[in-house]
């Protein structure tokens, strides 16, 4: 990561193009509004495209020249990408598109919208807002409420858990084998595509748990982004607890707008799986990102095509009539696809990935254990079945072995405490930092 | 009366709820931290104790400097017997230039060694983040040892802030800590003055590296100075050697050019066995591409006392 202070300027020229955007589409009508909209959404999608698909697109572009023996005479752009600039631009996009569409009151103070776009807490990796949940809220009295800021800390607090001690921790093992897939095997490649579900999950999710609560401490409240993802039973499932912000905001500016599911069944899944490879594209500029997308797509409409089929097996196995098991299969299938699909996210090429597909399945090498670290393996296992345990009490059993939000004051102030202990105890402080923040 | 109106005054109850929650957290990390630094200290062998012994204990003539390449390669029992002085291998596995020089610095607090050897690693000057993260090794003694604070204070801009916590230092080595006090790993851990032979054969063919130049580290070049500057200061014969390598090297390593560069403007005397031809001839005496086995530890151990014994006198 380099700090490029002139990089701000990126930053100044969007909110500047959106900010009187959002004016003159209040103030015109007819024709000269959609004029407005697609300026504004231009200077976006254009500073995105320069600063993140530009050297990709280009780089296929002399690939696919050199195959045919022709040189490209475009030269490649010696430029960093700006840290954050998906989730700002997404942001903004949403502020035009919802004053456009009449849901929003264009912002005439200047500073306020610039706070909109550049709120600290979720300047860097979201969640995304929107305009209507967060504009006003800048306008909004806000009082020292004690409930409020302790429920922030706290929330802060289980999200460097996450972060430090799972991520950060898992981060070690996952990058040993898949910095070097030529050495590794199946069960360590099964183990690091495990451990990769996870320490992406707690990255992101501790991240947005750190700014959700951060802002909640200064009173302002940030939307919900995950959900317990991994104990969804389907893909649909999944992807309505995962990344809710970006989600909701591919079904509300992309989806629906393309027809959802209120066309004909071909043109249907056609808008799911195009929004899917969109959503690849959004992560990353590389066919990695895009394949993932495009393979969340196929496991989508794979699912609506299969229902029928699924649910008449799941009969005459008698799984309907076994709720729990059902339910249990049903998770576990979807987090296998899920992790399939994680092998693309993470290699570093194309070509690795499809070299840890090819080996995954010869299970008759050693599992990798770095013998110079035993510790961190037992680590890393101990941070993921803590969170499971907690997030399946949270999902099943609501209300109760509740630790911190126990009526008793010892064993709520002794939970948090025992949180912190264990930041400092195992929790990994040496160089990391989230993934996200390249989108 | 007073908790009431404490409860009933939001700030006063927030403050007093932190203020407890603050002294739940210092009793447990006091508690916990005073725990693992007693068993720390008890331990007799293992990485931890090594390091101990280096920075509190040693009173040797002789010291040897260096990562794993110093540990599993420079055997002091042949020092001493070829000069007739004490030695000791400080080396240990995963640490860099940064970690050897708060390690001198902690020597040099306590006594003036007669000869200093450091054995230098290839990249060892490059920009990477490996060797500011193995400073966390020296964490236990940043509370007692004032001296390598600002070397260690390198790892992050809030490692003082960080060190306040008594459980910080002892950052995810609880199961070293514990193995280090079992019988069982005390029999396997053992070295001999600092230095642990490694027993097996390498036998796949030579592989050639190429070196070409990489961005410097300008911190890591100045560490090397300082070193040379504290040894020179201090009146210490400090050598510097770049051991052998099961690599056909293009050309001198970087990092070992800019040492020997260095090492040449200063007056100190440098050995680089970068492509000496009679190790690269022999892979037997390797236990991997970087790593000496005991019997090429052996030779090269008797080579370079002879060596420094001819360039310092």
């Amino acid at each position: 990561m380099s700090f490029v202070p002139i990089y701000i300027l990126i930053l100044g020229f969007t909110i500047i193009i959106d900010y009187w955007a959002g004016i003159f589409l209040e103030k015109t009508t007819g024709k000269n509004r959609k004029f407005f909209l697609i300026a504004s959404l231009v200077a976006n999608i254009g500073v995105l495209s320069v600063f993140k698909y530009y050297n990709f697109f280009n780089e296929n572009l002399t690939a696919l020249l050199h195959d045919i023996g022709l040189k490209n005479p475009v030269p490649a752009l010696s430029i960093l990408l700006p840290i954050g600039l998906s989730f700002h631009t997404f942001q903004a996009m949403s502020y035009t598109i919802e004053v456009y569409r009449g849901n929003q009151k264009a912002e005439k103070n200047f500073g306020i919208y610039a706070l909109y776009v550049m709120f600290y807490p979720q300047l860097v990796a979201g969640p995304i807002e929107r305009p209507q949940n967060l504009l006003h809220q800048f306008y909004e009295n806000h009082k020292f409420d004690y409930e409020r800021v302790v429920n922030g800390l706290k929330l802060i607090l289980w999200g460097f858990f996450k972060k430090l001690v799972i991520a950060d921790r898992l981060a070690l093992y996952v990058g040993a084998v898949y910095n070097n897939p030529t050495h590794h095997t199946g069960l360590s490649f099964i183990m690091a595509t495990i451990f990769f579900a996870f320490q992406i999950y707690c990255d992101f999710s501790g991240y947005s748990d750190i700014a959700i609560g951060a802002a909640k401490v200064m009173g302002f409240k940030l939307m919900t982004n995950f959900n317990r993802p991994y104990l969804a039973r389907n893909i649909s499932e999944f992807w309505q607890r995962w990344h809710i912000s970006l989600s909701t905001w591919f079904k509300d500016y992309l989806y629906i707008p393309l027809g959802g599911n209120r066309v004909s069944v071909p043109r249907w899944y056609f808008n799911l799986f195009f929004v899917f490879l969109i959503s690849g594209l959004w992560h990353g500029a590389n066919w990695t990102f895009i394949i993932w997308g495009a393979l969340n797509g196929f496991y989508l409409v794979f699912a609506i095509v299969s229902r029928g089929i699924r649910n008449r097996i799941a009969q005459l196995v008698g799984l309907n009539k076994l709720p729990r098991i059902n339910r249990t299969i049903e998770v576990a299938t979807t987090f296998m696809l899920v992790c399939f699909a994680w092998i693309f996210f993470r290699a570093n090429s194309l070509a690795d990935s499809f070299l840890i597909i090819k080996n995954i399945f010869n299970l008759k090498g050693p599992l990798f254990f770095d013998s110079a670290d035993p510790s961190s393996f037992v680590f890393s296992v101990f941070g993921i079945c803590m969170l499971l345990m907690i997030e399946l009490k949270q999902e099943y059993y609501k209300g109760k072995f509740s630790l911190f939000n126990n009526p008793h004051w010892l064993i709520r102030n002794l939970s948090y405490a025992v949180l912190i202990i264990l930041i400092l105890l195992i929790g990994v402080f040496d160089g990391g930092q989230f993934i996200y923040f390249q989108f | 009366m007073l908790f009431k109106k404490i409860k009933n005054n939001q700030y006063f109850y927030f403050f007093f709820k932190l203020l407890l929650l603050g002294f739940i957290v210092f009793v447990l990390d006091f508690s916990i931290g005073s725990i693992l630094r007693y068993y720390y200290f008890k331990q007799e062998v293992g990485r931890d104790a090594r390091a101990t012994y280096a920075i509190e204990k040693t009173y040797a003539d002789i010291l040897i400097f260096g990562s794993s390449r110093a540990y599993h390669q420079y055997i002091p029992t042949i020092f001493e017997e070829k000069t007739k002085q004490s030695c000791y291998n400080t080396g240990s596995p995963g640490v860099f230039l940064l970690h050897s020089y708060a390690v001198l610095k902690a020597v040099l607090k306590r006594y003036t060694p007669k000869l200093i050897v450091l054995d230098i690693n290839s990249g060892d000057l490059g920009v990477e983040r490996e060797s500011y993260d193995a400073l966390s090794f020296l964490m236990p003694y940043y509370a007692h040892h004032k001296e390598i604070r600002p070397i260690v204070d390198l790892k992050d801009a809030f490692e003082r802030i960080k060190n306040t916590s008594s459980i910080y230092p002892f950052n995810s080595q609880i199961f070293m800590i514990a193995g280090g006090n079992l019988e069982y790993f005390k029999k396997r851990n053992i070295d001999i003055k600092g230095y642990k032979p490694l027993n097996r054969i390498w036998n796949e063919s030579i592989k050639t590296r190429d070196s070409n130049p990489y961005p410097l580290d300008t911190t890591k070049v100045d560490i090397l100075k300082y070193f040379i500057r504290d040894c020179k200061r201090a009146g210490i014969k400090l050598v510097i050697v770049f051991s052998p390598m099961y690599f056909n090297y293009t050309k001198t390593e970087y990092s070992v050019t800019i040492a020997k560069q260095i090492a040449n403007e200063e007056h100190i005397c440098f050995f680089d066995f970068t492509n000496d031809t009679f190790f690269i001839k022999h892979p037997v005496l390797f236990d991997d591409p970087t790593h000496l086995n005991n019997d090429g530890a052996m030779l090269f151990t008797n080579k370079i006392v002879d060596s420094i014994s001819r360039c310092v006198h």
